[in-house]
This record gives structure tokens, sequence and C-alpha cells, in this order.
């Protein structure tokens, strides 16, 4: 069973929120189409607040992705405890498939034929994340889990025509 | 009288943008790590937590090559868990990606084609060396032969025979 | 013509050119398969959203055949009808070649028609990203017979697409003299007081980037078809991903983009004001040029083994972008609307809708680019909820906007308001709800591209469903008032009011007779000058003479000792015999005595040389096809000429193409034999 979770509900709230303020742009915009106004006036208002809005953006991109260069989920340092996976058509095998909670895990994720996504859902049924497996590579992944339970694998990049069945778990004790 | 150019200042403006997301993003960050060390100070951790757990013990971790020995159901659960059977067929009754062994050992079970045939010693074995043979209805051709073709089980007689037993042991 | 009122009263003053016979014939016929293609695709897609609702019972076999289809049909079907729109608005200022568009045509629908065989009667289900080696694995579902048919149908689309941008950039350097004046870098800089209108920015940027992405997307295709009938033959999946993704994504940006050149043009008629080429959108476009080169590797987040570096660029990138379409393009159309007694119409509603979805569909898309939110959001139902955003509710609306405004021009007349306000209120509504289901289900982690979606979501996708049918009803509303119109426009242009006195009677009336054709068309633009040699001046002689004889060195003996040593070496040497063709190509095209001869006449030919010739080079690369040759040395070293003589084809091609074009294509035919390299092996 899937669930809502953090922070995908805060990143789709924060969605919605500016989704609306578009539309409300939009239907402002909209209902001054009617009016009759000097093209220069539009102008002169716009290219005002214009500038700022272009400051404005520019700071915006600055600070929220420079803050997420912090957050980076790729693999830095020497390796933890490591857990091998290996996606194949149709399955996972994850050895070992028992792991301690509240310790640094890395994952060592690879493919026998083709790409696949390894998503791990959490024992609520919230995504924490995925990384893909990709023949011929290992993408390194680091986490730790600090809920004991059973985490579920879903695979997160087409396969073939079993890849919505190709699931899997793991145990963290 | 002339109307203000679109360009006048953007540039200006552009640069100012950036420099003020770039003091934000400073000041973020400094506060952040002045209140992570100060909340570590008074805690009295160390921030550098780096403790290399063990590996844990855990009951797969065995490979292929490392056998029991023997065509037994023991060394059957082996190869189960080691060459992924368990990911696409279940112990517990339902299908998956496979048919489940549970209670397969014995049982009638129905082809694509539409005819019945009784899943014994010898179909168990012809369905891991040559799975496209026959294939269960509902279930899709060529998906086992890509799967496990990598473990030549054709060359590997005791390793089918451990599967069949191992696939037996599950009433 | 009755054009006038349809449009708003001040655009007649604005001096807006009619469009030429030729250009409206080739606007209904891209537009028109356009609308086609998608419809068809928007049934498999309804089919799809109904077997995911446990609805319809589609086997999984069937689904992904389905989703190969609509993602490639889509697109495929966008790409058509926003070229067709481009170059009906282009071509009142560049004289773009008519023979070129209709190669075009033809070569994208071959490419629609292998991609329909090869999925649906050849079974082909690996979606339309095809990602190596995934066509090569088929798990028993197709033969190779239908990957290489696919594969064959991508690489028609992205030749047709090819043509059209090397046209397009051949023509808009000529007409204003050269790549930095096509940019308007000189009105940038204040030395020039006349800057080419907004859409010829839009078409430059455009086709700049859309020669790179068919370039490097041939690379890939052709490596893949070798692989086809070359078991033997290996594909860097990495090097493979980095391609397709470049490929696909740079193509549908740019689809958007060729819509922004249309918007420049379309807009002012029902706003009454002018879309004229001020500094912000010069700098605009360049920023967009520059952002749209790197944006591609957000497809690779999850790809940890993808340099990080590459990763923060593309993350700025994925944002920057956003910011010219913010700023200015979306902003601009907002300022020229304000106040402006806008001509609400059928086509001018929907340009207004589609910049709102464009607008929403950029924020969800930003929020997936900040790599911490994609690292929970990739492949999942997000992704499909924010690309169909951006390609329903602004690219379909645009597409029929353009549609709209064609009828309405020929009909002269719009749509009743309420037949209007019933289409749109179905479109806006089930559009937004369909994507909004998805949203949701991408913020619950449903994962995407599941044929049976998980346990307790296929409500999200019965919901789906359902907007999707409203959707589709307010598009039938909207192709009936088409239908409508299209009568109506049959009717003024047969016939036309005329007044007539009885003979007998001597009284007047009103009568209508059969117009006669004129069959007369405003003459094309002047270019400015004409496509210019290669190479000019002694110095690029010199530089170009230096080039081919450091080529000359992939044919001594101790470096081909040294290509042996595996096969990236082996390929790298053939790509510099290449070089070696194609620069002394090169060099003969641009002399004087031969440059006279080969001028504009043969550069059709010289299109197909650029076309054919790297993609022929290429493909004799597979290594089954050489490998033979191995052991006959004079076999491989005519082999070796061979390449060469592709890479004197190529050149000589590209000498016909002009200054900027064919330096452009030279270089890049060059490139994509060392990318080929870089990512093929075994044999």
């Amino acid at each position: 069973m899937l669930r809502y979770g953090e922070p995908q509900v805060a990143v789709g709230l924060v969605f919605v929120v500016l989704a609306l303020v578009i539309v409300a742009l939009f239907v402002t915009v909209a209902r001054h189409t009617v009016s009759d106004v000097p093209f220069e006036r539009v102008q002169a208002v716009g290219y005002w607040l214009r500038k700022r809005w272009l400051a404005f953006l520019c700071a915006l991109l600055v600070v929220v992705v420079g803050l997420s260069l912090f957050e980076l989920p790729y693999a830095r340092g020497s390796p933890r405890t490591v857990v091998h996976v290996t996606g194949l058509q149709f399955a996972w095998i994850i050895t070992p498939s028992e792991l301690p909670r509240n310790t640094p895990i890395r994952f060592d994720v690879t493919s026998r034929d083709v790409n696949h996504g390894f998503g791990i859902y959490d024992p609520h049924g919230h995504l924490i994340g995925s990384v893909q497996a990709m023949p011929g590579y290992t993408n390194r992944l680091d986490l730790t889990f600090h809920d004991p339970g059973v985490y579920h694998v879903f695979c997160l990049e087409l396969c073939g025509i079993d890849h919505h069945l190709m699931q899997s778990s793991f145990t963290v004790r | 009288m002339a109307a203000s150019s679109s360009g006048d200042g953007l540039v200006s403006w552009l640069i100012g943008g950036l420099g003020v997301g770039g003091i934000v993003l400073g000041l973020l960050v400094g506060a952040y790590e002045i209140g992570y060390h100060r909340g570590h100070e008074a805690a009295g951790t160390s921030v550098a937590a780096t403790t290399t757990a063990p590996a844990t013990t855990a009951t797969s971790a065995q490979t292929t090559t490392a056998g029991a020995g023997g065509a037994t159901a023991a060394r059957g659960q082996q190869l189960y868990t080691a060459d992924a059977c368990s990911s696409c067929h279940s112990l517990t009754g339902a299908n998956g990606v496979g048919p489940t062994f549970k209670g397969l050992a014995g049982s009638t079970v129905t082809l694509s084609d539409g005819s019945t045939i009784r899943a014994d010693d010898a179909y168990l074995a012809k369905s891991i060396t040559d799975p496209d043979a026959e294939i269960v209805k509902g279930f899709q051709k060529g998906v086992m032969l890509a799967a496990i073709s990598s473990f030549d089980l054709n060359g590997k007689p005791q390793d089918v025979a451990a599967l069949v037993a191992f696939i037996r042991a599950q009433r | 013509m009755a054009t006038a009122a349809v449009v708003h009263p001040r655009a007649l003053e604005l001096g807006l050119a009619e469009p030429r016979l030729s250009e409206r014939r080739i606007a209904w016929a891209f537009a028109g398969s356009g609308v086609a293609v998608f419809t068809l695709m928007g049934l498999a897609g309804l089919a799809m959203r109904l077997t995911q609702a446990n609805v319809l019972a589609l086997s999984p076999t069937w689904f992904y055949r389905l989703l190969t289809l609509h993602g490639a049909g889509m697109l495929t079907g966008a790409l058509l009808a926003m070229m067709g729109a481009l170059w009906y608005v282009l071509r009142q200022v560049v004289p773009l070649d008519l023979g070129r568009m209709l190669a075009s045509l033809l070569l994208i629908l071959l490419g629609a028609v292998c991609v329909i065989v090869a999925t649906l009667v050849g079974g082909f289900g690996t979606g339309w990203t095809f990602l190596s080696p995934l066509p090569f694995h088929p798990a028993g579902q197709w033969h190779m017979w239908a990957t290489a048919t696919f594969l064959v149908g991508m690489l028609l689309v992205g030749a047709g697409f090819f043509v059209f941008c090397l046209d397009v950039l051949i023509k808009v350097t000529a007409t204003y003299g050269g790549l930095r004046q096509a940019l308007a870098i000189p009105f940038l800089r204040g030395s020039s007081d006349s800057p080419p209108p907004p859409q010829v920015l839009a078409a430059t940027v455009v086709s700049l980037e859309g020669l790179l992405a068919s370039a490097l997307g041939t690379t890939v295709v052709v490596a893949m078809l070798g692989r086809t009938f070359d078991g033997a033959m290996t594909l860097d999946a990495l090097w493979a991903k980095n391609l397709i993704y470049f490929f696909g994504h740079s193509v549908a940006n740019l689809i958007i983009y060729l819509a922004a050149g249309v918007i420049y043009v379309l807009v002012p008629r029902y706003a009454g004001r002018p879309w004229k080429t001020t500094k912000p959108i010069v700098v605009g476009w360049l920023f967009t040029l520059l952002f749209v080169t790197f944006a591609y590797s957000h497809h690779l987040y999850m790809d940890f083994v993808q340099p990080t570096s590459l990763q923060i660029v593309s993350t700025f990138a994925s944002f920057g972008a956003s910011v010219p379409v913010a700023v200015v393009t979306i902003y601009t159309g907002m300022m020229l609307v304000w106040g402006s007694r806008y001509r609400w119409t059928l086509a001018s509603s929907l340009l207004y809708l589609g910049f709102a979805g464009w607008l929403i569909g950029g924020t969800g898309a930003v929020l997936d680019s900040i790599i911490p939110f994609n690292f929970r959001f990739h492949n999942t139902l997000w992704v499909v909820a924010h690309f169909h955003t951006y390609l329903l509710l602004c690219v379909i609306f645009w597409v029929l906007a353009f549609v709209a405004h064609l009828l309405e021009q020929a009909a002269g007349r719009t749509a009743p308001r309420g037949a209007t306000i019933l289409a749109l209120s179905g479109m806006v509504v089930g559009g937004y709800g369909l994507v909004g289901a998805w949203y949701l289900s991408g913020v619950l982690g449903v994962p995407r591209r599941y044929a049976v979606e998980p346990v307790g979501t296929a409500g999200y996708a019965l919901a789906g469903s359902i907007f999707a049918m409203i959707f589709a009803l307010g598009l039938l509303v909207l192709l009936r008032e088409f239908v409508r119109l299209a009568r109506a426009a049959r009717e003024v242009g047969r016939y036309e009011a005329v007044e007539r006195v009885d003979s007998w009677t001597g009284s007047r009336y009103r009568s209508r007779q059969r117009r006669e054709s004129t069959g007369f068309d405003a003459p094309l633009p002047e270019v400015a000058e004409p496509a210019g040699a290669l190479l000019t001046t002694p110095a690029q002689y010199a530089a170009m003479t230096a080039v081919a004889v450091v080529a000359l060195f992939a044919f001594l003996p101790p470096i081909g000792r040294a290509a042996e040593q595996s096969t990236q070496y082996h390929h790298l040497l053939h790509a510099g015999q290449f070089l070696l063709g194609v620069t002394v190509g090169v060099l003969v095209a641009s002399l004087p005595a031969v440059f006279g001869r080969l001028r504009s006449r043969h550069s059709h030919l010289g299109i197909v040389a650029v076309v054919a010739a790297p993609a022929g080079m290429m493909l004799a690369m597979t290594p089954s096809i050489y490998a033979p040759l191995d052991h006959r040395p004079a076999l491989h070293f005519l082999y070796h000429l061979g390449i060469a003589a592709l890479g004197v084809v190529t050149g000589l091609g590209a000498g016909t193409l002009g200054r900027v074009t064919g330096r452009f294509a030279a270089v890049l035919a060059v490139s994509m034999a060392v990318l080929y390299a870089a990512g093929v092996g075994g044999g």
C-alpha cells in the first residue's frame, strides 16, 4: 500500500499554491484585456515590474539550487555496510537482505541486462527515493534507515513486459 | 515623449538578483552550520560519527559456487534465494511474475495451449532447463529464459534436482 | 479577403502580411496531419488510462505497445504541426524552400508509419525512449525486425526535422547576413537599428539546437541499428542514455520553442499591438540556446555514475531555462494583451490558455529539476503530469489555436460564443483534471509506465480516465466547430457576392458567382547575402589543410596497429579517416572554381549528402561489417578509403550549404563519428 509522505507532500502543496497563483494571475490579466489602456502606460508599469520579477527569480534560482546542492544523493566517501543489488528481467537480487537500522548503508546497484530503477518504499509505504540500475555500471546510494520493518522495492524504469511485477523487499532490524 | 526602453537596467537587476540570492544562500548555510555546531556541542556528541558497522549476518549471503553438495531440498533452498527464484516464485501461494511453488508439485496445471498436465518431477525439471517449452496459462513466454540463461542450469543436473526437491517440499 | 472581422481592428494598421497560397497549403498539410495523429494517439492514451483503472482489460503486452506508440506518435504529431506553423509565419520574411519542406513531411510521415508497424504489428514495447539495451532484451515480446523498424522510424523522423532545420538556418543566415545578425547580436550591441523580427530569433535558436539534437540522435540510433544485426557489438549504456535523452528532451523542448515563434506572430493579430524584437528578447533567446543544450541531463539525475559536474550544470540550466520564458516570452505576451481590447475568438482563447499551461507545467518541471526532489519524484507519475501539462495544455492548445486561426482567416468569422465556451471548458476541466490526478499520484509515489497500477491506486487512474473523457468531449465540440468553419471557408473561398442588374426589369439584386482563382502569390523575400563558401581567407584554407594533414596520419601503419588494441580505438581511427574526407571535401568545395559551379542549385544534393553520408558511415562501422576484412589488407584499405570517401561527400555537401550552416554541418558530422567511437565496443 502506498501512502503519502514527506517531502513529496510539501512539494505538492507548494506546487498547488503556485499553480493557483498562476491561475489567479491569468484570470486577472484576462479580465483586464477588455479595457483600453495605452500601450506606453502598460510598458511603463510592465518594465518597472519586470526588473524586480527577474531579480526575484534569479535570487530564487541561486537560493533553491544552491541549497539543493547540499542535499545531493550521490554517495561520497568510503563504503560502510555494503548491500549488493542486482536488477534483472524481472527480479531483484538483494544481498544481504537483512540490514541493521540507524547505520549508514551503501547500496551498490547494478543490472544484469537492461536499465531498471531501484525504488525503495519504507514500511509505511512512502517512497524514500530511487537509483538507476544500469548494466556495466554500479550506482552507489547511501541511506540510513531508522524505522524497522519490511521495505518494499518497486522497479522504476521500464524494463519489459513484467516491469510492473518486478518487486522485492528487504528487512531492517 | 520617449517610452521607457524595455532593456533599461535589466542586466543590473539580473546581477543584483543573483547577488542577493548568493547572500541569502550564504546566510542560510552559515546559520545552519552555526546552529548545527552549537546544538552538537550542547549535546556533547561528536559530529563525525562514522563507525563502520560490521557486515550483517545475513541468511542469504552465499553464492551458488559454494554448494552444500548433493541434490537435497536444503541445497535447493540455497539456490532458491541465491539465484533469485524467490523474486518471481513465492512460497506463500500468491502468483507473481511466475507461479507460486506452494502446492505446485503434483498439482494439475493448465498450459498456454489449453492442455492440462500433472506437475511431476519430469515436468518441474523441464520447466527449469527449458522454460519456454511448456508455459503455464497466464504467464509470459521468454521471461524466465531471460532471467536464468546466465546460470547455465542445463549443465548442472544436480542443481536442477535440488531445486525440484525443494519445490516438492513446498506443500 | 474577409479577415478583418476576426482580427483586432488595430492589427490591420500593423501591416501584417497575407500568407501565400503555398504557405497556407503547407500549414494545412502539417497542422492537419498533426491533429489527426494527435487524435489517434489520444485514443491510445485513453485506452491506457482505462486499462490502468481496471476498466479496460488490455494485456500488458498491448499496454506497452500502445505506450510506445503513444509517446512517439504524440511527439511526432506535435512536431509536425509546429514545424508547419513556424514555416507559415517565417516565410513572410525568409524565403524558405517549399520542396525541402515537402521532403521533411514525407520523411516524418514515413517514420511515423515505421513506428506504427513496429509497435502494433511487431510488438515493440520499450516506451518511446527506446533506452539501450532494452530493445535487445525483448523477453519474448518482439523480434529484432521490430526493433530495427522502430529505429528506422526514429531515424526518418530525425532526418525530416534535420532537413527542416538545415533549410531554416541556411535561409535565415542568408537573409540577415550571418549568424550573429540572425541572433540580433549587432542590435544588442547597439550597432544596428533594425533587428530581425522575433520569430527569426526563435527559428535560429531552434534550428541550431535541432541540428545538434538530430545529429546526436542519429548517432545512437544508427549504432543501435547496427546492434540489431550484430549481436556481438556492445553499446555503453551510459553513453546511449546520454545521447537518447539529449535527442528526446531537446526535440520535445524545441517543439515548445517552435511554438513561441508562432505566438510572436499570432498574438499581435488579436491584441492589435506589435511584438517587436527588443534587447531582453535577444538576451532571452541567447540564454535559452545555452540552457537548452545542458538541461537534458536532468533525465539522468538518478544515474549516479553520470559526472556530478554535469548534474549540477544541468540543474542550473533546467531552472535557468524557465527564466527567459517567465520574464520575457510569457511576460511580454501578458503585457501585449493587458488593456488591449483583446479580440476573443476561438483561436485567441486557445492561445491565451496555452500560456497558462506553459507556466504551470514549467513550475512542476522546475520542482522536479531540483535534485533532492527528483530523488523522490524520478519516474513517478509526477513526471508524466508535468510533461502532459506542457504538451497537452500548452502545445496542443496552440496547435488547435493555429488551426482555428487558419480556419477563421479563411471563413471570415469565428465559432459562436456558446460553442467556444463549451469546448474550452471541457478541455480545460478535463485536461487539468487529467494532469491533476497524475500530480497527486506522483506525490503518492506511484511509478510510471505500469500496465497494472500498484494495489489501491487504480482509483486515481479512474479519475484520470473520467477527466480524459471530459477533455475528449470538449475536443469533439471543438472539432465540430472546425468542420463548420471549414464549410464556411469553402463557401467564402469559392464564391463572392456580386451585384447584378436584371436585364428584364432593370432592378438590382445581389447574387453570387464563382471566384476566379488568380493564382497570384506575393514574391518571396530577397536574401541579403547568398550562401557563401565555407573557406574564404588564406588563413582559413591553411588551417583546414593543416587539419587534413593531421587526419592523414590516420592512414599510417603505426597508428593502425595501435588501433587494433580495442574497438574504440579502431573506430576513432575510422573517425580520423572520415575527418580527412570531410576536410578534403570542404577544401575542394571552397575553391572558387568549384564553388561557382556548386552554388545553391546543388544545395538540395548537399542536404541529402549531409544527412545520409554520416549515417551511412556509422552504419558501415558496425563491427560485423568490417570484421571479415580483417585478414584481407587490400580490402581493408579500400574500406578505409570508402569511409574517407563518405567524408568527402559530406564535405562537398556541406560546402553547398552556406558559410554558417555548412561549417556547422561539417563539424557535426565529424563529431558524430567521434561520438560513435566513444560508445561502441565489441565485435
